[in-house]
């Protein structure tokens, strides 16, 4: 456990850790037989200076002694208190006969030594009777003999108990081992003992073996622990000043290993997260975090040389994919731009005076040609979706509004084949959501176009309803609903699939590509929604899809001209005091735009490049330019951009509507951003022309 | 029960031990050791203790002591020989002595005692004689109070030869000077 817990730590407090252990160990154990030593130092000079004190007085008393006590009590008494003062640690003394009892006695507590003597009066009257509180008074007086006339005896014994100073003579003491006795002496002294006794024996110097008294000192080691106390304080000040200095250098050391882990870490984030692989992490010494940043750093090298080889294959590989993605736009352009051509003819002819075989022959060819553009439009969308380059536009729309446009533009095949379309909106919808009017028309017009071929005899439903409202958000379920040959169950999952049709008989029967469910599905996907299916076979279908929009804060759209109003209320007789102009090379597309320009009662004058329009706009008034964007000599955003920056006021505001034949990405902006008011993509719808020219002409 | 006289049999021990500490001395056991103490703690020029090879201790007049005087210096020696003691009732017994312990018996004749033992080398000590100190003697052992005391002639001594140690001079109860011839 404690394992564990020494692994999580930082490397800081593992290296202090360490650290302190070992200076605070060997401290502690310099510091312990420091004090080992001066506790035995210290004892042995006080055990010699005690000695030496006895010896001392054990000199002075011999003859004292040597009398046993007999005589002269108080002067031994007076010598004790001359000597033994001086030297403060002695607590207790006294001077032991031959026969172990005490004769003078010593206390440190008792120092007035004027009771003395008074005391030696008082015994000497009578000790029996007459007891002070004085020194003597502590010695009790035994076995007065009066048979030996008013003698006294010799035997005094302490109230403190003289068996505590009990004299061990030489004989029993010196005999064995002394050293180690002493050794002993002081451990025990070292934990337990507050003082150190000293029995000094006085030898006889007649006869060695003799002792003639024993010299009891005993000493207060208080001072000496108070010494102790005294170390301790020193030695914690030193320990903190070690402690500081070891922590301040484990700093240091600590740094020069972990500064540079750290910022290795910091690298590998930083690296990590900004993909900058030519980052490299500086080297400093030669230990094995240097040699650590230097592997790093060869790493990081090899992972850097890797990824420009990555890159280089990635880019060669991308390059090939917008190839692919260019030749695809250029192809279908190139095919639109005659099939325009194709369907505007035909359209023109279609309105001449024909027979009914001619007729039919016609109806066929635009028949082909439109079915055809269908063909060339889904591959497009489905090369863009796979590609990823299907992009959404944030407009404000009107869904309803939306709907109605797409039932009046296409209800003509349903009308030719008998089915009744009808509109079901609901006035809940919001007509102020962003989104993209566009694809939302393209998903639509194919649920409306596939009900359409499918649907033989009854009608078609299509129409909106509000599933959920917020302030800011709202969901539109758009449904299409057809009472066709309807779909099996099981083949639900098929007809959203590329390329697939219910059937593999259906191709030859209704014809279509089988991609355009498909695409609805990825369109409704990609814009966050769901498609739904709901059918029988034979009992028709609904197709429906669920969207969610954000609701446009700022405004509400404009209510703009019904164009069934428009189709129903013919052509505006106004027209022809209007001007268009038409800058467009293409010969075919003069033909068609000419013509359905005329069929509308505008009056139109034709330029065949950029230049040649700016020219004619200096010259005259016109009411509005349709641009080709890609023509020779001048192209259609440099005129229009030459127009918006370089004419006088009224002639530069002059409404421009850019006709382009790519219907790829970027192209709207690229007009708009060149100062055109709308663009319409080749091959057009004529209602869908009309409209925005009406609207532009009007809004002047 | 058992506990009971382990209890009983310490008991007994202890007592024992501490009665055995008691000790108490007779007047003469007291006269005894002084004597022995002045024999340890006179010095004897180094010639004259040559020639012998005991120290003589000689008791003149009616023996005090008894058996106790011969109890105490028993295998003790003062000035490093063995004491012999010697007992006698003329001064001819006791010829030879180094210490003369003149007893309270003789008092009548002592001042012709001390004036043969003046100035001979010789140690004397009164036992409780009057102006034994003031007629010459070195040493009188008295009870002042009873309490033993002992007084000091140290030109007696002088004169005899006798170097008295310092630390005995202490104990003295007091000194005396010799009476003017």
């Amino acid at each position: 456990m404690l394992n564990n817990l020494f692994k999580k730590l930082p490397i800081k407090y593992k290296l202090v850790f360490v650290i302190l252990t070992i200076s605070l160990l060997s401290f502690f154990v310099s510091f312990t037989i420091f004090i080992v030593y001066d506790f035995y130092s210290f004892h042995s000079k006080l055990y010699k200076e005690i000695t030496q004190l006895g010896e001392l007085i054990g000199n002075n008393n011999a003859v004292f002694a040597n009398m046993r006590g007999i005589i002269a009590k108080e002067s031994a008494q007076q010598n004790l208190y001359n000597v033994l003062p001086s030297t403060s640690h002695i607590q207790y003394g006294s001077i032991f006969d031959q026969n172990k009892e005490v004769q003078a006695y010593y206390d440190r507590n008792f120092q007035d030594s004027s009771l003395l003597s008074i005391a030696g009066t008082n015994q000497s009257k009578n000790p029996k009777t007459e007891k002070s509180d004085d020194l003597f008074g502590l010695l009790q007086l035994e076995d007065f003999d009066e048979e030996l006339g008013g003698m006294y005896s010799t035997k005094l014994e302490m109230v403190l108990d003289s068996s505590d100073y009990q004299p061990v003579y030489k004989a029993d003491v010196q005999e064995d081992g002394k050293t180690l006795r002493l050794f002993f002496n002081y451990v025990n002294m070292f934990f337990i003992a507050k003082q150190m006794d000293v029995y000094y024996p006085v030898i006889d110097p007649d006869d060695e073996n003799r002792v003639l008294a024993t010299v009891f000192l005993q000493s207060d080691l208080s001072p000496s622990y108070e010494r102790y106390s005294q170390y301790l304080k020193i030695v914690s000040i030193i320990f903190l000043i070690t402690f500081a200095v070891i922590y301040l250098l484990t700093l240091f050391v600590q740094k020069s290993i972990s500064i540079p882990i750290s910022e290795l870490t910091y690298a590998t984030l930083k690296i990590a997260k900004n993909n900058d692989y030519s980052y490299r992490v500086e080297e400093e010494g030669k230990d094995e975090v240097a040699l650590l940043a230097n592997s790093f750093n060869e790493m990081i090298a090899k992972i850097e040389t890797q990824n420009v080889e990555l890159v280089k294959a990635k880019d060669k590989a991308e390059s090939l994919a917008n190839a692919k993605a260019q030749f695809l736009s250029n192809m279908t352009h190139e095919i639109r731009t005659p099939l325009n051509g194709v369907i505007g003819m035909t359209d023109i002819l279609l309105g001449t005076k024909l027979d009914k075989k001619q007729q039919e022959f016609l109806g066929i060819v635009k028949f082909s040609a439109k079915n055809l553009m269908v063909i060339i439009n889904d591959v497009l969308d489905i090369s863009k979706i796979n590609a990823g380059k299907m992009t959404f536009e944030q407009e404000t729309l009107d869904i309803n509004h939306l709907l109605k446009t797409i039932i009046a533009g296409n209800r003509g095949e349903a009308d030719k084949k008998g089915l009744r379309v009808t509109l079901n909106v609901s006035d809940e919808v919001p007509k102020n959501l962003l989104g993209d009017s566009v694809r939302l028309s393209q998903i639509v017009l194919n649920l409306f176009t596939n009900a359409i071929k499918f649907t033989i005899t009854g009608g078609i439903i299509i129409g909106s309803k509000l599933i959920e409202k917020t302030n800011r958000e709202a969901v539109i379920r758009v449904f299409v609903k057809d009472s066709g040959v309807g779909i099996a169950r099981e083949n639900f999952d098929l007809v959203f699939s590329e390329f697939s049709q219910e059937r593999g008989d259906t191709t030859r029967k209704f014809g279509g590509t089988g991609l355009g469910l498909s695409i609805c599905k990825k369109l409704v996907e990609m814009q966050g929604g769901k498609m739904f299916l709901e059918s029988q076979m034979g009992n028709g279908s609904t197709f429906s899809f669920e969207l969610k929009f954000k609701i446009n804060q700022e405004k509400e759209i404009k209510r703009v001209i019904d164009p069934e109003e428009i189709l129903n209320n013919g052509i505006n007789i106004d027209n022809n005091q209007k001007i268009v102009l038409l800058a467009e090379d293409n010969e075919v597309n003069q033909m068609v735009v000419e013509e359905l320009l005329g069929q509308w009662h505008f009056n139109i004058e034709v330029a065949e490049n950029g230049q040649e329009a700016v020219d004619m706009l200096k010259e005259k008034h016109y009411d509005l330019i349709l641009m080709d964007v890609h023509m020779p000599e001048l192209d259609g955003y440099s005129a229009a951009k030459m127009i918006r920056d370089d004419m006088p006021s009224p002639k530069k505001d002059i409404p421009i509507i850019a006709m382009t034949a790519a219907a790829m990405d970027g192209e709207a902006e690229k007009c708009l951003a060149a100062g055109m008011n709308d663009y319409i993509s080749k091959p057009f719808d004529k209602n869908i022309l009309y409209e925005k020219i009406v609207k532009l002409i009007n809004s002047q | 029960m058992f506990r009971f006289f382990i209890f009983l049999f310490l008991t007994i021990v202890f007592i024992g031990q501490s009665k055995s500490v008691k000790a108490q001395y007779t007047e003469y056991e007291i006269k005894g050791v002084m004597v022995y103490t002045f024999a340890k703690y006179v010095t004897w020029p180094k010639n004259i203790l040559n020639r012998s090879k005991v120290l003589v201790l000689g008791i003149l007049g009616d023996d005090p002591f008894g058996q106790h005087i011969d109890r105490i210096i028993k295998n003790r020696k003062a000035n490093g020989l063995y004491i012999e003691i010697k007992r006698g009732k003329t001064l001819k017994d006791l010829k030879g002595s180094h210490i003369l312990y003149i007893c309270n018996s003789e008092e009548t004749g002592i001042k012709s005692i001390i004036e043969e033992y003046k100035s001979k080398y010789i140690l004397t000590i009164g036992d409780g004689i009057n102006d034994f100190c003031k007629l010459g003697g070195i040493f009188n052992i008295e009870y002042n109070d009873g309490k033993p005391v002992f007084y000091i002639n140290l030109e007696a001594a002088s004169k005899a030869g006798l170097i008295i140690d310092t630390r005995l001079l202490q104990l003295a109860e007091g000194f005396v000077i010799s009476d003017a011839e």
